[in-house]
């Protein structure tokens, strides 16, 4: 409750200070009414699948205040254990799996998830409501943020914080031995743009996340001792982080992005993210963007591969590969296709843009997925 | 869910967060003051304004020249934007309506485009079927001459040739006393209503 | 070697917070970029992000398989990515 109180007060001034400065330019609006509509789909080398299908409506209101509306449904599929019953390989898999266990675990498991947000911009500030709901995990989220110009809108300043508060309540399965819990996270951020020439911009946040209560699966168990232990994460963790975006405009009608990410919590995980990304102006209406990004984090402080005792250290345990070492690797390639420019006559195609978006990635976990999303963006 | 052992001893994390904050904190209010600080906007100086306009000649679409300063005796809005400006692109259309009434009492209103590529500005007023008379200067014309320091940035002129207005607003209330000040400058009565539909 | 990274991911942290206002603002020695001179930047190739959803969805897929979370100046609490 203190420190909730002083991270308030912090933002309330922080706020205060930015919005009691005179306004030196208004913020540029943005044509925004718009329809999208993009399909998700996943899937990695366990044989995970999400399909995600999203739907987002924007609307501008009166005095330059836009409403969005969102909805995401989506579908996650968790495939049969399959080793043969009894062996090492079935157990293993058991106790790594990120399903209930109920029953027959021989049989594909399969999710719904439904996510809402509205979200409702007036100026420069912007407020959201967030809603997921699933079988076992209902989140929530109310967020808040602000953004000025300064120095004949040479820099951007932006403030933005963020509430969740979720519910899990664990599928009853075989060997789950957790009940009901809930979540809470508190976050906050401050985003610094800048202009530094007419064809250079750098960005710079920070960012803040207090979460606390269930941070673990609550179906995970872990070989402890000899014994087999659900698995069992601090009920506290601070999370911070600072990033460097710069994006710099090359006379080629390309631009070559940079972005740095500094990470690290009191669980003890440190982690350090590159990324770049090459954008190019392949015609008026057709856009390509090549992506890599790089990442490498330390393991957790109570992370070990094998636990000798049922106490684990200082008593959590982990069977969360995302609590280890780990580097990964990400190639992304989008291509967009604005029909606004070709099709200016037609009255459904001329107000149309299409996204192409491919990703892979592969960690040191022998994990890898493929990601691929298509988007439709229809402006009225 | 049963009890769990309180997180390991020596992690400061309340001091560290408090400490962290601070620090962020004075950073951004050092750097709001010292934006804040220099940013305040010199007053426009009008007879500057007046001469630099005068003194240019601009370079139609088709190849031709026009002096603002063989206007005088009329009305002129003069309006810089961008195609790649939103707001100018909302505000263009507005600005062609105003250019056909000002048209029938001996005024207009020029567009004076600080785009790099004319084929923009030719795309964006075929699309939206604009009328009134528009310029592309590039930004290394009268826009840098005047060091604009907003787009859009509309001038006024009276028919004498002097600064009557200067605004670089694109709300209905700024657009409405623009309107407002163009027509009395023009002897025409002020429209009861404004049309708020921009471009999209 | 915990306690040493904290201590010195704190120092980091200070010491890019107390830089960041003069790199970003250091006005002698960056010139102001005027209005007319930002159409390259105006181009959509220039934004940091497609758009805030865009990086948020990027922001809920990576922290469901990695250990750290953030990067794009947006909340992420909420999903039910455990």
């Amino acid at each position: 409750m203190q420190l909730r109180q002083v991270l308030i007060m912090t933002a309330l001034a922080t706020g205060t200070s930015l919005m009691t400065a005179p306004r030196i330019d208004a913020a540029a609006g943005v044509d925004t009414q718009a329809f999208e509509c993009l399909m998700q789909l996943f899937s990695d080398s366990d044989h995970v699948g999400v399909r995600s299908a999203i739907t987002d409506y924007t609307v501008t209101l009166a005095e330059g205040s836009t409403l969005n509306l969102h909805w995401n449904n989506e579908r996650v599929s968790v495939p049969a254990i399959a080793a043969a019953p009894g062996t090492q390989e079935a157990i293993d898999a058991i106790t790594t799996a990120s399903r209930p266990i109920a029953g027959n675990a021989y049989q594909d498991f399969t999710k719904l998830r439904n996510e809402f947000q509205g979200e409702m911009t007036r100026g420069s500030a912007r407020f959201s409501y967030y809603n997921s709901q699933e079988t076992d995990y209902v989140g929530q989220q109310i967020a808040a943020g602000y953004n000025r110009d300064f120095s004949d809108a040479q820099l951007n300043l932006s403030v933005g914080s963020s509430f969740g508060w979720d519910a899990i309540d664990p599928v009853a399965d075989d060997d789950t031995f957790g009940g009901s819990a809930t979540k809470t996270t508190l976050h906050a951020n401050a985003v610094a743009t800048r202009v530094i020439s007419p064809t250079l911009l750098v960005r710079m946040g920070a960012e803040l996340n207090l979460v606390s209560g269930l941070q673990h699966n609550p179906y995970r168990n872990v070989y402890a001792g000899g014994s087999r232990l659900p698995e069992n994460h601090p009920d506290h963790r601070v999370r911070r982080d600072l990033f460097l975006k710069v994006n710099q405009y090359l006379l080629n009608r390309s631009s070559l992005k940079f972005n740095y990410r500094f990470y690290n919590d009191d669980w003890g995980i440190t982690s350090h993210e590159i990324g770049t990304r090459l954008s190019q102006v392949i015609t008026r209406a057709v856009f390509a963007g090549y992506e890599y990004r790089y990442y490498t984090q330390g393991e957790a402080y109570f992370y070990r591969d094998e636990y000798p005792t049922v106490n684990g250290i200082d008593g959590y345990m982990s069977g969360d590969y995302r609590m280890a070492d780990l580097a990964s690797h990400l190639f992304g390639f989008t291509f967009d296709v604005d029909l606004r420019e070709w099709a200016t006559e037609t009255p459904v195609l001329g107000r149309t843009e299409l996204r192409f978006n491919i990703e892979r990635y592969f960690n040191s976990n022998n994990y890898s997925a493929n990601i691929l999303t298509t988007r439709a963006i229809y402006h009225f | 869910m049963s009890t769990k052992p309180s997180p390991r001893t020596g992690a400061p994390s309340l001091r560290a967060v408090r400490s962290w904050f601070a620090v962020a904190v004075a950073a951004v209010a050092v750097a709001a003051g010292a934006a804040y600080a220099g940013s305040a906007h010199p007053p426009v100086d009008r007879a500057a304004l007046r001469e630099a306009l005068r003194s240019h000649v601009l370079r139609t679409q088709g190849g031709g020249t026009l002096s603002i300063a063989d206007l005088r005796g009329e009305v002129v809005v003069i309006n810089f934007w961008a195609s790649w400006c939103p707001p100018c692109r909302r505000e263009l259309p507005q600005l062609d309506v105003l250019h056909a009434e000002l048209a029938r009492r001996q005024g207009r209103v020029l567009a004076i485009s600080v785009d790099r590529d004319p084929e923009n500005v030719k795309r964006f007023a075929l699309k939206h079927d604009l009328k009134l008379p528009i310029f592309v200067d590039g930004p290394e014309g009268l826009a840098r001459r005047l060091d604009l320091d907003h787009i859009p940035f509309t001038v006024v002129l009276d028919r004498r040739g002097e600064v009557a207005f200067t605004g670089s607003g694109t709300t209905p209330k700024d657009l409405d006393e623009l309107g407002a000040v163009a027509r009395r400058l023009a002897g025409a009565r002020p429209a009861l209503t404004t049309d708020q539909g921009g471009t999209r | 070697m915990t306690a040493r990274f904290r201590s010195r991911g704190r120092r980091l942290m200070a010491a890019a917070a107390l830089l960041a206002p003069l790199l970003l603002e250091t006005g002698c020695a960056m010139r102001s970029v005027r209005a007319y001179e930002r159409e390259h930047l105006a181009n959509r190739i220039m934004t940091f992000e497609a758009d805030a959803r865009e990086a948020a969805r990027r922001t809920k897929a990576l922290d469901a398989r990695e250990g750290s979370t953030g990067g794009n100046g947006g909340a992420g609490g909420g999903c039910a990515c455990n």
